[in-house]
């Protein structure tokens, strides 16, 4: 795994972690007094929210300072200090003059609501906020008590550990401590120490959120700050996040089992009347500490194991979701907590309010986030860069009548074709293996497609080419071997976006018509050709509005040609394409085929139809038994269909006869020759100069087909 | 360079073309299944004609009975399942014919994101049962007989059509076995029992009463009516129920999907 695919998954998990703060805070209602008491309560939001509350925060603690030490390299102290102050403590400051009033706003009301006998006895104390209201915005006030204390003793360490003997000794036991799953129990005794000792530690919330006041919390200082300071530690070695990516079912099982324990001493809701009093005395307590705290770490590499493991390949979605929380968490609090409030009375089961309120969030957040956000000066504040409004739209080509120039059309592909003359596989088999039960489909094979050409592949039933082509297009899986398509495996949805194929023995949705079959294809692609396009390019106009079920089987052939062609592939399969159809119809698919090679595209072609591929082809491969035995451009395949055979009864040394110019092959059986040659006339003259006695002399031409018969043979 | 142009080439699609591909997948899909006769009429048609019939016209002086008016939210809510079971059980049939015909591998081979397939066919089955549904809710308004809020109405509608996806999943794991021409059959060995046997419109022995909770048309009437507040005839809890048809779901579809990657 590389890095880039690392920090994909590190930036989805810190996204998600954010998210999962959302539905956090939705929870609330449901079991808790703030910010207001719904009727329906619910003890699974409650274990819920314990859950996620466990371990959300430690997990965002730990990618910040993963990628806190990135940012530290990348740009120096001086950028760092300047980056960090843009996009933290300017919307620590920013938002908590916007947000933190609207958020106790929210609060208060739904305090009213909930504790209607506070506000008619005008004791207004009980709702005041208590010191500093941070709110949900502590998360950023800490984050910079970090960076200012990362920075100061990083400098201290830079003074002191001149050979980095020091950090080359710690990055040791870290990595040691995590191979052997025995990380989260050194990574745990600060922090129970610090809970254990805390006794007015509110036992089911865990680590105290430290929202009210400038002045640092122990707790919340020792139980963040490990987190963040192992995130730097593991930004210096990045591979040891491959052993978290192995680890995460482990951890993971063991997270939820000590919650499960941390619920059955705690109970499955909040003690609001003694909130810091287990029972079972100080043995409970400290065991219930110790699980606990476990548990934050357990979960913890879990999670980013599993993203690790599962969010390494760069997603849209992902990446979207990613650059939209930052956003999403800072303003969704007023909101989560106006909806709870306005929706505490109202008679439905909290199984519907619930995801009503997450949904409406969500909603109203994203389209804030994308219209608002995403490519104004705002975004660019928060995640440092502005996203274009719209992407470049391929609407400016012009239709175009042929094929070949509306593959022209698109600049980048034609800049690349211009750029690429030489001959770049684009496609490729490396000792590729395949068995169905005891029957070896593919044995060995080695077949390249190169920028450009149009590969025929040929063979006999059963000799392998669509087990080749299944192969390439990732619908089957190599036994041994690898398939590569675009540089990158067939299973990947970016190789595939180059690549256009047309299967023997389809059958599409019969209720469509073409042209819907056509519009269908084309959403599937980055920058298709457009319907109208591809329906003049592959002749199909006039198939356009007839449901495809209705079609006569040559006519579904050119329907799925179009298909193919539609998304503008860099690499087109094209299995058996012209079967069924009749003359006229053949010669116009060929010349479509002609164009698109013409334009750049590198095809593959099986055909039984040997004209075709004598028609088409710039190279020929022949396949038997799964293995390659015969390949050579079209001219060398007809070298072979010129070779004529020779036979006659003769005494002249077969020896002899193999070192005359012109013959390829002799044997002997009996008292008969047989001599394969490319050049017939110059053989026979010299045999009948040899042998006067020479007797039933035959000559006979060897078609393709026989050549290849032939060869095939030879192969079995 | 050519690692340069391969990886221009690779680059992910932008979350808009990703979105559409979805969307035109779902389109699509709900079109054809509206245009085949044999899916769609029968699905939409069929609930409402038998809600008419047995739930309207023949139980009309139900009302005296042992249930007293209250009968008629049942029957409801009742024939209202059967409308949101019917399309996700049957489009196993859809999937076999796909499976059958190579589209699911060709579809395979292309570039339209993994699970769209599969989000196509559930959005097109909820599609379909809620017309479905709606048609039902409307004769039940328009029969006047129920004796449930709007509000309740309106509920026990939203709930059925997200139900239909548990429905869904078994319809997608019955068309991953067996071949097209067996599906319909399969759909209905599973259907027809589910549909008689749940105790959803007609009175059972009580040798079979207490099986009822096998069947998850009976969870999924019991969800509707329970968070819709229709307590005389909630017999368990909504959120027993809700488990039970997350159950089905994970179970199927999970199955269903495990099964498609080796076999579609």
């Amino acid at each position: 795994m590389n890095t880039q695919e690392r920090f994909h998954a590190l930036d989805a998990a810190r996204g998600y972690a954010l998210l999962l703060g959302v539905v956090l805070h939705a929870t609330m209602s449901f079991f808790f007094v703030i910010p207001a008491q719904d009727v329906s309560q619910s003890t699974t939001l409650g274990v819920a929210f314990y859950a996620i509350h466990t371990f959300r925060m430690t997990l965002f603690f730990l990618i910040a300072g993963f990628f806190g030490h990135l940012l530290l390299h990348r740009r120096g102290a001086r950028g760092f200090v300047k980056d960090r102050a843009k996009r933290v403590v300017v919307p620590l400051t920013a938002g908590w003059l916007i947000l933190a009033p609207a958020t106790i706003a929210a609060v208060i009301w739904g305090l009213t609501r909930t504790f209607p006998g506070l506000a008619e006895s005008g004791d207004s104390s009980a709702l005041a906020p208590q010191g500093f209201p941070l709110v949900h915005l502590w998360f950023l006030y800490y984050l910079s008590i970090f960076y200012a204390l990362a920075l100061v003793l990083r400098a201290g360490f830079v003074a002191v550990d001149k050979g980095e003997k020091i950090r080359t000794r710690v990055d040791g036991w870290a990595g040691g401590a995590l191979r052997s799953y025995l990380a989260p129990l050194v990574l745990a005794a600060p922090t129970v120490a610090v809970l254990y000792f805390k006794a007015d530690w509110v036992v089911w919330f865990g680590i105290p959120t430290p929202d009210i006041g400038l002045l640092p919390q122990l707790p919340a200082l020792v139980a963040y700050g490990t987190p963040f300071a192992l995130g730097w530690i593991l930004h210096r070695q990045v591979n040891r996040l491959d052993t978290l990516a192995r680890q995460w079912p482990v951890n993971l099982a063991v997270g939820a089992a000590l919650t499960a324990v941390c619920l059955t001493i705690v109970g499955v809701a909040p003690d609001l009347a003694a909130p810091a009093t287990l029972e079972g005395g100080a043995a409970m307590r400290f065991a219930y500490t110790a699980a606990y705290v476990l548990s934050i770490w357990t979960w913890t590499f879990g999670l980013l194991g599993a993203a690790i493991r599962f969010f390494s390949e760069a997603s849209p979605v992902r990446r979207y979701l990613a650059d939209a929380s930052y956003w999403l968490y800072l303003v969704h609090p007023p909101i989560v907590f106006g909806l709870q409030v306005l929706l505490m009375k109202v008679l439905l089961h909290w199984s519907i309010k619930f995801p009503a309120i997450l949904a409406i969030t969500m909603a109203v957040l994203l389209a804030s986030y994308h219209f608002l956000v995403r490519s104004t000066a705002l975004g660019e504040l928060l995640n440092g860069r502005r996203y274009p409004r719209r992407l470049s739209k391929a609407t400016d080509r012009e239709a175009s009548p042929s094929l070949a120039s509306a593959f022209r059309a698109a600049p980048i592909e034609n800049a690349r074709v211009a750029q690429k003359p030489d001959l770049e596989p684009v496609a490729e088999l490396l000792n590729v293996t395949k068995r169905y039960g005891k029957t070896v489909a593919l044995d060995g094979l080695s077949l390249t497609v190169r920028h450009g050409e149009l590969l025929a592949v040929l063979g006999p039933n059963g000799a392998g080419k669509s087990t080749a082509i299944g192969l390439w297009l990732g619908t089957l899986q190599p036994d041994e071997g690898t398939a590569t398509v675009l540089g990158g495996s067939p299973l990947e949805v970016a190789s595939r976006l180059g690549v256009g194929v047309m299967m023997q023995e389809v059958t599409l949705a019969p209720m469509l018509s073409a042209r819907e079959h056509v519009a269908l294809t084309t959403s599937y692609y980055r920058d298709p050709l457009t319907v109208e396009e591809t329906l003049a390019l592959t002749g199909t106009g006039e198939l356009a509005k007839r449901r495809y079920g209705k079609l006569s089987a040559g006519q579904k052939r050119q329907v799925q040609f179009a298909t193919a062609v539609c998304g503008r592939p860099r690499l087109l399969f094209l299995d058996e394409p012209t079967v069924g159809l009749d003359v006229q119809a053949r010669e116009a698919m060929w010349k479509a085929i002609r164009a698109l090679r013409d334009a750049g595209c590198s095809i593959v072609l099986t055909t039984h139809y040997l004209e075709e591929a004598e028609a088409l082809a710039d190279r020929v491969v022949v396949l038997a038994r799964g293995r390659q035995i015969a390949e050579g451009s079209v001219d060398e395949m007809r070298a072979l269909v010129t070779r004529k055979r020779i036979r006659c009864a003769s005494a002249v040394e077969i020896g002899e006869i193999k070192l005359w110019p012109g013959v390829v092959d002799a044997t002997r059986e009996a008292n008969v020759v047989h001599v394969t040659a490319s050049d017939a006339e110059t053989v026979v003259r010299r045999l009948l100069a040899a042998d006067p006695e020479l007797r039933q002399l035959e000559v006979q031409q060897a078609s393709l087909a026989e050549a290849f018969t032939e060869i095939t043979k030879e192969a079995a | 360079m050519s690692t340069i142009v391969i990886a221009l080439e690779r680059q992910p699609q932008p979350l808009g073309r990703v979105l559409r591909a979805y969307l035109q997948e779902a389109r699509f899909e709900t079109l054809a299944a509206l245009r085949t006769p044999g899916f769609a009429l029968p699905f939409i048609a069929v609930p409402v004609a038998i809600y008419f019939l047995f739930g309207v016209v023949i139980a009309g002086n139900a009302g005296s009975g042992e249930f007293g008016p209250g009968i008629a939210n049942y029957l409801f809510a009742g024939f209202a399942v059967l409308a949101a079971a019917m399309p996700g059980v049957f489009i196993g049939t859809v999937l076999a014919t796909e499976r059958e015909g190579n589209l699911l591998k060709l579809k395979r081979a292309l570039p339209l994101p993994p699970g769209a397939t599969i989000v196509a066919k559930l959005a097109m089955s909820t599609g379909v049962a809620a017309i479905a549904v709606t048609l039902v809710t409307v004769a039940a308004l328009f029969a006047d007989k129920i004796t449930v809020s709007l509000a309740q109405v309106a509920v026990i509608w939203a709930v059925l059509i997200v139900g239909t996806v548990p429905f869904c999943a078994m319809g997608l794991l019955l068309g991953t076995f067996g071949s097209a021409s067996a599906a319909p059959a399969w759909g209905n060995l599973i259907f027809l029992p589910m549909m008689w046997l749940s105790g959803l419109f007609i009175p059972l022995p009580e040798s079979l009463k207490k099986w009822v909770i096998i069947w998850p048309t009976f969870h999924l009437d019991q969800l509707a009516l329970g968070l819709a507040g229709v307590e005389q005839f909630t017999f368990i809890p909504p959120a027993m129920a809700g488990a039970v048809l997350a159950g089905v779901t994970v179970l199927c579809g999970g199955l269903a999907i495990r099964r498609l990657a080796r076999v579609g």
